[in-house]
């Protein structure tokens, strides 16, 4: 698998105050100052370890740190609001952790989501057997800077990386000057590699942040006015009620592929050669009616219809409707 | 990113001579093809010479080679990598190559996908990353261009196209007295030629591409019932060439443009007087695309029959370009409006979201003078279309078989939308010629005759398993199983007739699922329910005897609902936990036992 990138703050973040702290023995890891937050669960809230890692927690901050239950985050019931922890604390008893592993990753994701970038991630009250923990933490994109096996006070601390720079500062890149014996090995490495030779698991490329379920841009609702959008499953802005009136008034039909509409070509050439007939006599306030769509406004009645079909006789109309439907007897 | 060597580091000013750049796409609809030769006409602002073609056709070998590459690439289905990216895509997988093969490459890369989608630009992330880790170095962030954006794709591809120019100009400065050259009306991408009415045509030169071969329609039939919605075609076309194909690969066919629209529409172009003068074609602007195939010497009517789709839906470059060309200024101002921020909105629910045709628009924008220079950049390339086989080689030598849904469907507009290439297909007669060529798919059947293959085919998905199972019942075996899926057991079960007598002869297994058959109120039954309902048999044929499921059709919810039906078997039956009989699903398809043939 690939290395992620690996990330040390800019001189220019480590400010006057970060260096403070550091000097005043603080967590070395909390290069970051921001709320913090501890998960514990149902047993350790029990044996007691839990309330002696908030009140070390409050101490340390000099604010109250933020309080959570494992499942509730497990469950989905609460959900962390993103970027929002400088560091975030898990305690766990050893049989909690083992139980975790199947909602690792997602909890890994939600705790990555939560933190501010260089925000660290605690697991506490490890014991020796935690061995998938780093590289699980890895491929959610955390990068690792302390590990300790044994001992009552095991843990790993991880932190967030920063997100990439986008485009370029001035500096151009370093590059190695091309070396052309490796060019002609590489050449040959690239057009002989076999076709039976295994694949990498290419979804294991990408990081949390690749991963993050994107938001779709939501629009607020005008009614009336053109839109792009259908209405999203779990709609909350109302567009799905409003499609569900446009649908069953009959103004809008929506493109659905799924269901293909059952075709009757017989209401459509009525309401056609309704229209043709009218055309002479219907005079038009905005005179834009006989220029096509582009030019006709909401409520024109001519809508849909092309301008061509407008100025054919009727039978010419339900004739051209008839083509275009064109089922061929096989 | 791979980091490099800190002994042997140098850096140095690219040389401004070869300010010559590849930009490789892979594209399913023609979109990222379109993106592709946008980019490429952006480049010229900086002085770039872009070279563009689509991955499929990119000898992969040279890749080594390249030092600076722009991949345009789009996303398909449920977050799958267009056609014309797998081949390329899996070179790039292979486990031994080393993490510094790329790294004489600079490279970036833009994405066209949908956020409604969850596996949003998926490919082209994964490209991003992989090609990092092979030591290419990234020199602008991924662009991710959205169809959900008020703007489409152009929302994100506008500024990541700025932000590429002023990296390039940064990396590859320009000499002082070069400028950027501004924006503006592009030139067109060929120039055009007249030519005398006695000049010989050289070949076609599709009929030149030995990957296509003649073939001859033998059968066009419906074999959904008269009074059913859906208009479904069984093929047949028989070649002279002695064609060689296995289940799962795919027939590739050009469709024409009706002939009698072709001349409605040179009419309502102004074109008709000139419709049959013969002019060559010099692609001038060679960094744009042309469509494949493109004959030296063609007539307009030759153009928009083969080559141009003036049945597509045009994109907002085509509003942009349009009005250049629209002589009212009432057009000029909507065409304005329309590619305008505030317009966006209003052009979506013009032309896309109701499928208008680039024809209709036309149609309706009647002031534009289109000189014929500009059509390739008017009009898309007429695709050639993909259609699993469905049929075996072996069972109908010299034949393929197609069972084809033909697009009808009906928007706001009054005259009905048409697909393309199926309206071709329905309109073929007997006797009929067309070139058709394949391409081959991905499915690989077992050779040990103990081993049973359990096909699963709703709808039109059944193409490829009518193939699998002749090839399956001419090779001898009998452990084949065939779950089916259908509405109607009267109007739409396809080939029912073979199936049932395939099972009478104890050489299928064949269960079949109507889903609206049912009455009302009832739950409808679907292939996963009987899958369910089979849940001893299904651990049986893929636990116990080590079977093949292969899943093909539209690429909604089916899938994932016959994988749960899988996972539930081999719970209930294989004695695995919850969590492991997911694994077993997902060892099922790295080992190439669960095998999926899905389009959306």
């Amino acid at each position: 698998m690939a290395p992620t990138a690996i990330y040390t703050p800019s001189p220019s973040q480590i400010t006057s105050e970060v260096k403070k702290s550091l000097m005043n023995g603080s967590s070395p890891h909390e290069i970051v100052k921001g709320p913090a937050l501890a998960i514990g669960s149902l047993d350790t809230a029990q044996d007691g370890k839990y309330q002696s890692l908030l009140l070390r927690l409050d101490a340390q901050e000099g604010r109250t740190a933020e309080r959570q239950m494992l499942d509730r985050l497990i469950d989905g019931a609460i959900s962390l609001a993103p970027s929002n922890y400088a560091s975030i604390h898990i305690l766990l008893s050893p049989s909690e952790y083992t139980s975790l592993s199947p909602s690792l990753p997602s909890l890994l994701q939600q705790t990555l989501t939560g933190l501010t970038p260089l925000g660290t991630l605690h697991l506490l009250n490890l014991t020796a057997g935690f061995l998938s923990l780093p590289h699980e933490l890895t491929l959610a994109g955390f990068m690792i800077i302390e590990s300790v096996r044994d001992g009552p006070d095991a843990r790993i601390v991880a932190q967030k990386p920063l997100p990439i720079a986008t485009p370029l500062p001035s500096a151009l890149p370093i590059r190695r000057k091309t070396d052309p014996a490796k060019q002609s090995s590489k050449k040959a490495l690239w057009a002989l590699s076999s076709p039976s030779t295994p694949t990498i698991d290419a979804e294991a490329l990408l990081t949390a942040a690749d991963r993050e379920r994107p938001v779709p841009t939501c629009d607020p609702v005008i009614v009336g006015a053109p839109r792009r959008k259908k209405a999203c499953k779990n709609c909350s802005c109302g567009l799905a009620e409003l499609e569900a009136e446009e649908a069953k008034s009959g103004k809008v039909v929506l493109l659905d592929s799924d269901n293909a509409v059952e075709v009757e070509a017989g209401d459509m050439a009525k309401s056609l050669i309704a229209a043709a007939k009218a055309a002479p006599k219907a005079t038009s306030s905005c005179g834009s009616c006989f220029l096509g769509d582009a030019f006709r406004c909401a409520s024109c009645p001519y809508l849909g219809a092309f301008m061509t079909m407008l100025f054919m006789s009727a039978q010419n109309s339900e004739n051209l409707l008839k083509r275009s439907a064109c089922i061929q007897p096989g | 990113m791979s980091t490099h060597g800190a002994g042997d580091r140098e850096s140095y000013q690219h040389s401004s001579a070869s300010r010559e750049l590849l930009i490789l796409y892979a594209t399913e609809t023609g979109t990222a093809q379109e993106t592709a030769d946008r980019i490429a006409r952006e480049c010229r602002r900086v002085h770039f010479h872009c070279r563009v073609q689509s991955m499929d056709a990119y000898p992969p070998g040279t890749l080594i080679s390249e030092h600076l590459v722009i991949f345009v690439v789009s996303t398909t289905g449920w977050g799958a990598e267009p056609r014309a990216m797998s081949s390329l895509w899996n070179m790039l997988l292979r486990s031994d190559l080393p993490n510094d093969l790329f790294e004489d490459m600079d490279f970036c890369v833009f994405g066209l996908g949908d956020t409604a989608y969850e596996k949003f630009c998926w490919p082209a992330k994964k490209l991003s990353r992989r090609m990092q880790s092979l030591g290419g170095y990234e020199i602008c962030s991924r662009g991710e261009g959205d169809e959900q954006h008020r703007m489409g794709v152009d929302g994100a591809l506008d500024p990541w196209i700025e932000g590429l120019l002023e990296v390039l100009t940064q990396l590859y400065p320009l000499p002082h007295e070069q400028d950027n050259i501004p924006a503006g009306r592009p030139p067109p991408r060929v120039s055009l030629s007249n030519v005398g009415s006695d000049t010989s045509l050289d070949p076609d030169p599709l009929d030149e591409d030995t990957k296509f071969h003649t073939a001859s329609v033998k059968c066009n039939r419906r074999i959904t019932a008269e009074d059913w919605f859906q208009d479904v075609r069984h093929f047949e076309f028989s070649f002279e060439d002695n064609i060689k194909y296995n289940p799962g690969d795919v027939a590739v066919i050009h469709p024409s443009a009706a002939a009698s629209e072709v001349d409605t529409f040179l009419v309502t172009m102004g074109w008709a007087n000139v419709a049959d003068d013969f002019f060559t074609i010099e692609h001038t602007m060679l960094d744009q695309t042309l469509p494949d195939h493109l004959p030296k010497i063609v007539s307009l009517r030759i153009l928009f029959t083969r080559y141009l789709d003036f049945n597509a839906v045009p994109r907002r470059s085509f509003f942009q370009l349009l009005r250049y060309f629209a002589t009212d200024e009432l057009e000029r101002e909507k065409l304005n409006e329309f590619v305008s921020i505030e317009g966006a909105d209003e052009m979506y629910d013009y032309c896309q979201r109701v499928k208008r045709t680039t024809w209709e628009v036309l149609s309706e924008f009647r002031s534009a003078r289109i000189p014929r220079e500009y059509v390739f950049d008017l009009f898309p390339p007429l695709r050639p279309r993909e259609f699993s086989i469905a049929s075996s080689i072996e069972f109908h030598p010299r034949e393929i078989h197609l069972c084809v849904a033909i697009v009808r469907y009906r928007t706001k507009l009054k005259i009905h939308r048409k697909g393309v290439c199926t309206s071709y297909l329905s309109g073929l007669k007997l006797g009929d010629t067309l070139r058709i060529g394949l391409r081959k798919g991905f499915i690989s059947l077992p050779t040990d005759p103990n081993t049973p293959v359990v096909c699963v085919g709703p709808g039109t998905g059944i193409a490829p398993m009518r193939a699998v199972i002749e090839q399956r019942i001419d090779e001898g075996h009998t452990n084949t199983t065939l779950y089916f899926g259908c509405r109607s057991a009267h109007k739409d079960q396809h080939y029912h007739t073979e199936w049932e007598s395939h099972a009478e002869e104890q050489k299928l297994c064949y269960r079949v699922a109507c889903s609206r058959d049912g009455p009302e109120g009832v739950k409808r039954t679907y292939v996963q329910d009987l899958m369910k309902e089979d849940a001893q048999y299904i651990w049986t044929m893929l636990g116990q005897q080590r079977g093949i499921l292969i899943i093909s059709g539209s690429s909604n919810k089916m899938p994932t609902a016959v994988r749960e039906a899988v996972r539930g078997a081999v719970e209930r039956f294989g004695g695995r936990s919850n969590a492991e009989a997911v694994e077993y699903v997902a060892a099922m398809e790295r080992e190439g036992r669960l095998i999926e043939e899905c389009w959306s």
